[in-house]
Parts: structure tokens; sequence; C-alpha cells
């Protein structure tokens, strides 16, 4: 999977660029409009990650041109406007997903991996970490081939942690996974805590190979045994 | 008081005062106009009947006519103590024909005849007429008192009301002036001067304040907008040391304080720009809202959230409550409400949320049984007891607030005997939603 981050500032990019590395994408970048679409011109990526505000030109006129030349291209838009008219804009033009700056790098990822998923044809691709498979459109779980049931609030915890497996992912970044950007009390640590434990009964009973380990004082990591 | 009216009672009990000193003055310089002329009319009469007295001494005698009567008596001698000025007072006088007194007015005074001898005058003129001139003139005077007053009234209001059209029009002009919004055409047409160079600093003033506010909640913005890349890469960088295998626990934990510090400015950041958005009225794609379906998703989340502390909810749905608003805005709204009852609820506490198809309420025992600081709970920033947890900013309430107002409804609080109510009603004129 090759991707495309188009993003002006230097440190953001190369984070992003490093991360989504991590996860054995192909990442190539881009700083401004031309350059950016130069790339969109010259090469075939999977899916481009992409800042509206951009030196030389908007992010949104990129956007239009990808969609204008029929690109099979997935576009997650990335803008440190919160605004509901550029979300609206740039999801309008055919842009498979919007995040706000600040994002967590987990978060990223997670959504990332989501829009290739649901590419077309991929609907039905899975995550699988260990011997522990999820079809998060179909709420599926099989561990070692066989079904396991994970209430909503558990699927929603591990499909987090496997969207990004072998990396620590932050309490406050779970805590809006699970809940969304609405609830955000430190009252929830105890309830996100009760949650993984469960997860991880649930995970252990059936035999997999996989745990979700604390790391303390920051969140957790789901690892292999 | 409007100014019309100020202006207007002003002058009403001005001109009403001077009309009753004026109609007091008026009263007595006739009346006493009156008397002069009386006391004329005796003078003459009295040279009149000396004249007559002196050429014949015959006519010393009492002379009793119906207006004008006079007596003459003789005075015992009183060499050089005689006064022969003459003296002039009221009196009354009997009147056989109608059996009653009536009023008379009377001169004295002395002469000496031929041979030495004193007399003294009296004349008696009757001043009945005189007394229906005083009514007369009363009654007139009050009559065109009351006239002069009613058109003094009319006048003064019908001016008043030309004159101040254009001030009228200029307080609706800058009522109608919202902050964030263009400066509207000001048409006052006037053809006073006052009034035009207030119409033209009026203007002046409205553009350069909305100038002013532009750039400033521009200046808010961008720096809130500029401020999250920063962020990002502050928190990313986080995340990717936290990776590190050589990290401690230590460390591990440090680097975890820092995440949830950052964490806690970026959602301070987040709520600034969502008040900035609200306060700009962006309200966003408006729907029709159903607020028991809300309240119910967010009393599930939180229940869950809060099963530890085992509280005793109560719904009591008694009809659907709808708003024509942005659904993501009401969300914000109930959510923080609903949120703040249950964690300021005691464990094993009563959480009670009552909506009917007018009113909403969210009611909660307080623990320290304390009403909470109706000035303040509003207002951003605000340090009160809801806001003491180290993860709140006491922006919750303040943006519940702006939301409530930016849809027209209005959010009120109120403490009966223990318990905090919070009530979202609907205003009758809901214009803040036109956008």
């Amino acid at each position: 999977m090759k991707i495309l981050v188009i993003e002006d500032e230097a440190d953001l990019r190369n984070l992003i660029c490093e991360t989504l590395k991590k996860d054995k994408f192909v990442v190539e970048s881009a700083e401004d409009y031309n350059s950016a679409l130069e790339k969109i011109n010259d090469y075939d990526y999977d899916c481009v990650v992409l800042d509206i505000m951009l030196p030389g030109g908007s992010g949104l006129d990129i956007l239009s041109y990808i969609r204008d030349e029929k690109k099979q291209v997935s576009v997650l838009i990335v803008s440190a406007k919160d605004s509901v008219d550029d979300k609206v804009k740039g999801l309008d033009l055919g842009a498979d997903d919007y995040l706000a700056k600040p994002f967590h790098l987990s978060e990223l990822s997670a959504r990332i991996k989501s829009i290739l998923r649901r590419r077309e044809g991929n609907t039905q691709m899975s995550l699988s970490f260990g011997n522990v498979e999820m079809w998060p459109d179909a709420h599926r779980l099989t561990v070692k081939g066989e079904d396991v049931e994970l209430n909503k609030k558990e699927f929603s915890l591990l499909y987090y942690f496997l969207s990004n497996p072998e990396r620590v992912v932050n309490k406050l970044t779970l805590i809006e996974s699970v809940w969304g950007d609405n609830i955000d009390q430190a009252d929830n640590f105890d309830f996100i805590y009760s949650q993984i434990k469960n997860v991880k009964k649930k995970l252990k009973n059936a035999g997999a190979d996989i745990d979700i380990k604390a790391v303390y004082g920051f969140g957790y990591k789901l690892i292999e045994l | 008081m409007k100014l019309i009216q100020n202006i207007f009672l002003k002058i009403t009990v001005f001109v009403s005062l001077v009309f009753v000193v004026w109609g007091v003055f008026f009263y007595f310089s006739i009346f006493n106009e009156v008397i002069d002329e009386t006391d004329d009319i005796l003078k003459n009469k009295k040279t009149l009947i000396i004249k007559q007295i002196l050429n014949d001494p015959e006519m010393i005698r009492d002379n009793d006519g119906a207006i004008l009567s006079y007596t003459v008596t003789p005075l015992p001698d009183k060499k050089g103590k005689v006064s022969f000025k003459d003296k002039f007072y009221n009196s009354t006088r009997y009147v056989d024909m109608e059996d009653e007194d009536e009023p008379v007015r009377v001169l004295e005074t002395v002469f000496k005849m031929d041979d030495g001898k004193y007399y003294q005058l009296r004349l008696m003129i009757s001043t009945l007429e005189q007394e229906d001139l005083t009514e007369a003139i009363v009654l007139y005077t009050f009559i065109m008192y009351i006239l002069f007053l009613i058109v003094t009234f009319i006048g003064t209001r019908i001016i008043l009301k030309r004159s101040f059209t254009p001030i009228y029009r200029l307080l609706d002009w800058l009522n109608s002036i919202v902050p964030g919004k263009a400066v509207p055409q000001l048409a006052n047409p006037t053809s006073v001067s006052e009034y035009n160079e207030l119409n033209s600093a009026a203007f002046k003033m409205a553009v350069k304040s909305e100038k002013a506010f532009q750039s400033q909640k521009e200046f808010i913005e961008n720096a809130s907008h500029e401020l999250q890349t920063p962020l990002a890469i502050a928190m990313g960088k986080l995340e990717m040391m936290i990776e590190d295998d050589n990290l401690n626990d230590i460390q591990a934990e440090h680097v975890g304080e820092i995440y949830e510090t950052l964490n806690r400015t970026v959602k301070l950041n987040k709520s600034l720009l969502l008040l900035m958005k609200i306060d700009n009225g962006q309200s966003g794609d408006m729907t029709d809202v159903s607020f028991n379906a809300l309240a119910e998703s967010v009393t599930g989340d939180l229940s869950e959230i809060y099963s530890y502390k085992d509280i005793n909810l109560k719904n009591d749905y008694e009809g659907e409550f709808i708003c024509h608003c942005n659904r993501d805005l009401a969300v914000i709204l109930i959510s923080n409400l609903i949120k703040n009852a249950f964690i300021h609820t005691p464990p094993e506490g009563e959480i009670t949320i009552s909506i009917s198809d007018k009113r909403i309420e969210v009611i909660n025992r307080d623990p320290e049984n304390k009403p909470l600081d109706r000035n303040t709970m509003f207002s951003r920033f605000n340090n009160n007891r809801f806001a003491s947890n180290s993860n709140s900013f006491g922006l919750g309430l303040s943006i519940s607030k702006s939301i409530a107002d930016l849809f027209g409804l209005s959010l009120e609080y109120s403490y009966l005997s223990g318990f905090h109510h919070f009530i979202i009603t609907k205003k009758l004129n809901r214009s803040g939603n036109s956008n």
C-alpha cells in the first residue's frame, strides 16, 4: 500500500510519515501544492493524507483535481481548520474521511486502515494479529477460527488495538475512540480499565496468543505473546 | 421612561405650574382693577354729593338707593383730630327686599360744613355685580386653562414625536447590528443637522467596531488554529517517544503526564474554537432534532461510565422536545448538562430528566446542599464547584448557554430544596436561529 502525505509543516509531515512507515506502508511526501500535484500525476497511490492549507494553493483544489481525474485513490483530509464548513466541503468533494488537527497518531493510522478497508471490494477485509481476526463491518471476531462474543464497547476497544498493533495507545485516545469527543471525563479511566480487563479475559479464555499490556502512566499496548 | 414621555411630562408639569401662577396673578389683577374702578366711582359720587350738600344743607339726609346709598352723620367736635382722608373697605348691607345681606364697598370720609360742623359721609355701593364678574373671570380662566393644557399636550406630543422619529429610527438600526455580521444600511433621512451628524457618527462607529470585532475574532481564530499544528507535533512526538523501549517507568509516566496536559490544552483550544463558532452564529446544518433521543443516548453512555456510582436515574418523558437546530451542538448542549449531573451526584444519588414538548429539566440533588452562584455559573472560566474537576475549565455550562442562545432556547438554573434544576425552554421569539 502506497500513501502520499501532503503537509507543509515539516515536523508533522515527518511524524506522519514515520508512524505510517511503522505500519508497513510505503510512504512519500509532498510539502506544497505544486509538488503534490506533480506526484499525484506521476505516481499511483492508494491513499492521500491531505492538509487543506498549503503553500501555493488549497488542499480542496487538489481533492477536486483527484476526483476530476477519477483517480481511484482514497483521501483523508487532515486540517487545522476545525470548521464544519471545511469538513462538509471536503466530504462533498469526495474525501473519504476528515481528521481535525491535532490528532493522535494512533487515530490517524486507524482511520487510514479503515479507509483502505472500505475501498471498493475491500469491505470484507479483516484485521488480524496473532491468531485473532476481526471483521469490523460485520462486527465479528474469531480466535483460532472460533467466534468470540464481545459487547459493543469491548469490540470498539479491541478494534482500536488491532488497528494499532504493537503500538502504545493512550488512554485518552481510547476514550475518544469509544465514546466520541463529548464525553471526556477522568472517571472514564476506570471504565476503560474494567472494559480492557474484560477483553483480556475473553481473549485469554478463547486461547488467543495476543494480550493487552498496560504501559504505566500512559496507556496500553497490544502485544503478541 | 421614554424620552418623549420624559420631555412631555416635564413640559406638562412646567406649563401647568406656569398656568396656575399666571391664573392666580390674572385673577388678582382683574380683581384689583375692578375694586379700583369701584373706588373711583365712589370718589366721584362723594365729590358730587358733598358739593350738593354744601350748596344745599337740606340735602343732609340719608339716601337709600338700590345700588348706591349713603348716610350722613354729624360728628362730635374734635378739632384738630379729624382726618379728612378717604377710607375704603368691604362690608355688607342688609337688603329688605331680598331679606339678606349683600356685599358692599364702603367709602367713609369727613367733610366740614360752612357752619364749622363736621359730618361723616358713608357711601356704600353694591358689589354683587363685581362678584358675578369675578366668578365669570374664574370660570373662563379655568376653561381657558384646561383648553390651553389640552392644546399644549397634543401639540407637544405631535411635535416631539415628529422631532424624535430619526432618533428612534437610529435606535432601531443600532439594535439591528449583530456583532460578526455586516453593518446594515442606515436609511434615516432628516433635515436636522445634529441628527445627520449623529447618523454618520453612529454609522462610522458601527463600521469601526465591526472591523475591530472581525480582526479580533480572526486573531483568536488564527491563534487557535495555528496552535493546532504545534500541538499535533508535540503530541505525535510523545506518542513516538513512548514507543521507545529504552524508557523506564518513571520516564514513561512523565511522558504520559505531559501527553495528558497537552490533551487538556487541545480540549481547551477546541472549546474556544467552538465558542467562537457559536458566538459567530455559525450553527452549521439545521435539522429537526429530538432531544429525547439525544438525552437517551447520552444517559445510556453516562450510566455505563458511572455504573459504579449506582445512580438512580429517572426518565420522565411526557412529550417529545423537538428543536430545529444543529445536531452536533445539540448533543454538546444536552450532554454537558447531564454529564454535570452525573459527576456531581454522590453515589446512590438520584437524577431526574424530565422532558415535555416545551421544556427539558435535568434535576439532581446537591451533596453539599448549596445553590450555585447564579451570577457566575454561565460565565467563562468560572471557578465554581462544578468546575473544580481538574479536567474541566468551567466552560461546559458557558458553552451550553451559548448554544441555547444560538438556538433561541432559554437555559435557566434554579435551586429548589436541595436540588439543582437546569431547565431548557423554548423562547417565544426564536430570532436567534435564522442562520
